[in-house]
């Protein structure tokens, strides 16, 4: 009976220190205004052997959403905000509402992790966090909607003082995996260009 | 005309014809029985059949009628749930519900979603619109930018045969434009779906299994909903429902309501005027007799001519046939008044004014019937028929039965006999004069408001507003009722028209004129463009592909295989059940617009030969409008008609004093209802031609009465009040229409009353006859 007690105990622990550290996570990453960082993305299609990659610039822009500047292997502009995506290529400028997209699962995660608002995260994903170092942290993303579940399987973010990480899995057995660097917090307001497309976005 | 000329109404004859009256009811009554035992009777509740048949032209018309079958054959329902899990629960739920009750058909939406797998096969020829310009324009550099950029987004996940299959992935990039140019909402498991903090909220569409207007069908579904609803709240799910079938089914249940209300307070009233006139409940029988038998035949006739009985000619058609009260009284009044003459003879003496009574009103009818609305028509033909059987029934038994005792009812109306001997020397037709000439002049002064608005036909209840336009607002449903029809020889013909106005469309779109519009020609390209397209891509330089793959990281092998695999694809009509909607057969498409900002834009775009531009409420108003103008017209025929009849009479000189009471009481009502706000519409037309025929039985019955009689001030006033009692009660009701009906002949029946008992004058000072 006492160890039956004990485990209960444990557990309500533990899921305590879970949901501190999903907090906590998110607190780091709506800590700073502007987190500018550069990219490499590594694309590993289902079936085929040469992963694509890219590279480009990041910029969260807390409330606002994520930029996604894309330099090689072609030029692009992604904005994903919590409800819309902007994109911009070879001169064709796209503006998605993510209710209208199949596109819009993922998109919504990178939004709302530049929002930093947790509770909406949730509506969407089962998220659970768990502790990998002193200051190493990671963050699983669950999708809860069974449309979504139907392209993506999971979402695992990592990092430390910055995110460092972020890789997508589909449920194909496609990856994509997204890693930073060169984290930088200062200027605090966006270029005119950036902003551009943020206005595009709203 | 005297009573000689009726010298062949033997006592005789007039118990055959009363035995024979009673057989033609019996065989009536047994035929309509039998027509309810056989399940073929038929009430009809939609409003818009009582609207002309289309004006349009044949490919119109059938894209009119698709356009309208699709959706008052729909029901949405709107779940909303506090989370995901009670809204999956809900949705199971009201699936398996819905499926059980055999009411309904579940059809989840044919949106971009479901859309996109048929259209896959046909990937090779769709191209967004900005591809298919770099590719015709030669600009293949944006062509595979465009496709690396979408290969290397992290948000889209290819599948290794999607990229053999569609290596620029040029099909995502179409479904992509599409979704951004359409706005349709998430999809989940094939219903829109929309989501936040709070709650959840899914939109659950479904076909009806009966007919929108069936009141039957109404029947069993307002019910079955009103369970859900119950059941719902339980779980904490509010549901909402909208469709035409809900309006519809609410606004029968209250013209149901309504018709038990009116048709409760004017035999309330009648019992009490009855019984304070007559002191006797006899008349209350008679009546009841005779309106029954009115009713028989018109509903028997009606159905005959028509095949179904409207709902609304029940409502209309049952207070008109009540004026038939009137002839009634004016016997049984003059009856009273000579109690010991024989019945046989009072009825002689009363059957000039009666018979001319009943002309003129039933002419009135048949002008009526004579207008291109066939609710009208049916309306008019209904009341026409049960008036003649409603006289009959009465003239036949009336005089059959005993005097009555109606001392009372002088006594009580004294004063007005009184008012109308003084006024009998002193005004005549000097009142039309004096009065007439103000009103008339007011009436020109003033403002007419005019409303021809279609949706007055039905009442709107604000509930179901609420939950119509909350369903549209959750799920930006912004689709307009408006919309275009593109026909031509052929489908090649059709297809060249449709792919010129969406050109022209698309510019409206860029200028905010325009949200959106969803067309076939959005999906399937025409024939030209496809042939086009195919060349351009397998004419794509080795220069462009080998250096796309070496950039995305395919195989440049896998590459051509898919440019000389283009060469087998042959151009087509891309038909897909998703796309259905919009094609209505090889000669006629179907343009829909969603977010009009201006109409007039919209219909110049369309104003082109082979399309048009269909606006359905404005078109049905204006035809309101056009036969409003057509019905004043009829009125003044109807006027001139029954000029002519009343001087050959009664002489051209009495011309003031039979129609002078009618012209000024169709003023005046006029007058009032400019006062009381209510706008003049086909329907107040109506009840003037009404108001004609009425207004004239008073001044006739005045006219064919010795000059002093009181019997026919009693009968006179009578007949106002019940008829006033009738029509004022459908001045309760809530459809604006016949509000303003009922309204406009109370108005119309009590001042043509005034100003006949004050203005008309037995001029044949024929003592009661021997």
């Amino acid at each position: 009976m006492k160890r039956l007690l004990c485990c209960i105990g444990g557990l309500l622990l533990s899921a305590t220190a879970v949901a501190d550290t999903v907090q906590d996570v998110m607190a780091i990453l709506g800590r700073h205004v502007l987190v500018r960082a550069s990219y490499e993305q590594h694309k590993r299609v289902a079936g085929r052997k040469r992963e694509l990659r890219s590279s480009g610039t990041l910029v969260f822009a807390r409330n606002q959403g994520v930029l996604l500047e894309m330099n090689l292997p072609a030029v692009s502009q992604l904005v994903m905000t919590d409800t819309v995506i902007v994109q911009r290529s070879a001169g064709q400028t796209m503006r998605l509402k993510l209710q209208q997209s199949p596109l819009g699962a993922a998109a919504t995660v990178f939004g709302q992790l530049a929002s930093g608002n947790l509770q909406q995260l949730q509506q969407n994903f089962a998220v659970s966090a768990s502790s990998t170092g002193t200051t190493q942290w990671e963050l699983k993303l669950t999708p809860r909607s069974e449309a979504v579940k139907k392209s993506l399987q999971e979402i695992r973010l990592g990092g430390d003082q910055f995110l460092q990480e972020i890789t997508l899995f589909d449920t194909r057995g496609g990856r994509v995996l997204l890693q930073l660097a060169d984290h930088q917090t200062q200027p605090e307001t966006l270029s005119a260009d950036e902003s551009e497309l943020f206005q595009l976005a709203h | 005309m005297n009573q000689s000329s009726f010298s062949w109404l033997t006592e005789r004859r007039f118990r055959a014809a009363g035995l024979l009256w009673l057989a033609v009811l019996l065989v009536a009554g047994a035929l309509l029985a039998q027509l309810w035992h056989s399940g073929v009777l038929r009430l009809q509740s939609n409003i818009y059949a009582l609207l002309p048949a289309s004006e349009y032209r044949p490919e119109v018309a059938a894209a009119y009628q698709r356009v309208s079958d699709d959706v008052n054959n729909r029901l949405f329902i709107a779940i909303q749930a506090a989370d995901s899990a009670a809204l999956e629960q809900a949705t199971r739920e009201t699936l398996r519900l819905a499926a059980e009750s055999g009411l309904l058909t579940s059809a989840p939406l044919n949106a971009e979603g479901s859309a996109g797998p048929g259209l896959y096969a046909h990937r090779a020829v769709l191209l967004s619109d900005a591809d298919r310009e770099a590719l015709l324009g030669g600009h293949y550099q944006a062509l595979t930018e465009r496709a690396l950029v979408q290969l290397a987004s992290p948000l889209y996940g290819a599948s290794d045969q999607q990229l053999r299959e569609d290596p620029l992935l040029l099909f995502p990039r179409f479904l992509l434009e599409r979704a951004a140019a359409a706005g349709a909402g998430e999809l989940e498991a094939g219903w829109p779906t929309r989501r936040d903090a709070q709650q959840s909220v899914r939109l659950l569409v479904f076909a009806l299994r009966g007919k929108p207007f069936d009141m039957s069908y109404q029947g069993r579904l307002l019910p079955w909903l009103q369970q859900l609803k119950l059941q719902m709240r339980q779980w904490q799910v509010a549901v909402r429902a909208t469709g035409t079938v809900v309006f519809a089914a609410t606004a029968s249940g209250r013209a149901q309501r309504e018709i038990s209300i009116i048709s409760i307070g004017s035999t309330l009233g009648l019992t009490i005027l009855v019984w304070l006139a007559f002191r006797s409940p006899r008349p209350l029988a008679t009546e009841l007799a005779s309106m029954s038998a009115g009713c028989l035949i018109a509903f028997l006739g009606t159905h005959l001519i028509f095949g179904e009985v409207h709902l609304m000619t029940l409502v209309f058609g049952s207070s008109l046939i009540g004026v038939s009260v009137d002839y009634s009284m004016l016997f049984m009044c003059t009856q009273a008044a000579h109690p010991q003459r024989a019945a046989l003879l009072t009825l002689k003496s009363l059957l000039p004014a009666l018979l001319m009574a009943l002309a003129t009103t039933v002419a009135g009818y048949a002008c009526m019937a004579a207008t291109p609305f066939p609710g009208l028509t049916q309306i008019a033909i209904f009341s026409a028929l049960g008036l003649l059987a409603s006289w009959i029934t009465g003239m036949l038994l009336l005089p059959r039965l005993r005097a009555l005792d109606t001392r009372y009812a002088r006594a009580a109306l004294r004063p007005l006999v009184a008012a109308r001997s003084w006024a009998a020397g002193r005004l005549r037709w000097k009142i039309p004069l004096f009065f007439g000439v103000p009103v008339l002049a007011v009436l020109l002064a003033c403002q007419w408001r005019v409303d021809d608005d279609v949706r007055n036909l039905q009442s709107r209840d604000a509930n179901l507003l609420a939950d119509e336009s909350y369903i549209k607002n959750t799920f930006q449903a912004r689709q307009n009722s408006q919309f275009l029809v593109v026909y031509g020889s052929d489908e090649t013909d059709v297809a060249e028209r449709e792919a010129a106005l969406l050109t022209r469309l698309r510019v409206l779109v860029s200028d905010g004129q325009l949200q959106g519009f969803q067309a076939l020609g959005l999906w399937s390209p025409t024939a030209a463009t496809q042939v086009r397209t195919l060349h351009a891509l397998q004419s794509l330089p080795d220069a462009i592909l080998q250096s796309y793959a070496e950039a995305s990281g395919l195989e440049l092998g896998d590459l051509r295989r898919w440019r000389s695999a283009l060469a087998t694809v042959e151009p087509t009509i891309i038909d897909i059940p998703a796309l259905r909607p919009w094609r209505i057969s090889e000669r006629i498409r179907l343009v829909t617009l969603s977010g009009i900002e201006d109409y007039r834009e919209v219909a110049r775009a369309g104003a082109v030969p082979g399309v048009q531009f269909v606006d359905p409420v404005h078109e049905l108003s204006a035809t309101f409008g056009r036969y409003r103008l057509y019905g004043g017209w009829l009125v003044l025929a109807a006027t001139l008609l029954l000029s002519a009849a009343l001087a050959w009479r009664y002489g051209a000189a009495a011309l003031p004093a039979t129609l002078g009471p009618v012209l000024l009481s169709i003023l005046t009502t006029l007058l009032l209802l400019l006062w009381c706000g209510i706008a003049i519409n086909l329907f107040v037309i109506m009840a003037l031609f009404l108001i004609l025929g009425i207004g004239v039985d008073y001044a006739i019955f005045f006219r064919e009465s010795p000059t002093q009689g009181d019997s026919v001030t009693v009968g006179v006033t009578l007949c106002m009040l019940s008829t006033a009692l009738g029509f004022g009660l459908l001045g309760i009701s809530h459809t604006a229409v016949i509000h303003g009906f009922g309204l406009t002949v109370l108005f119309g029946v009590i001042s043509s009353f005034l100003f006949a008992a004050l203005v008309t004058h037995g001029q044949r000072a024929r003592e009661p006859l021997q």
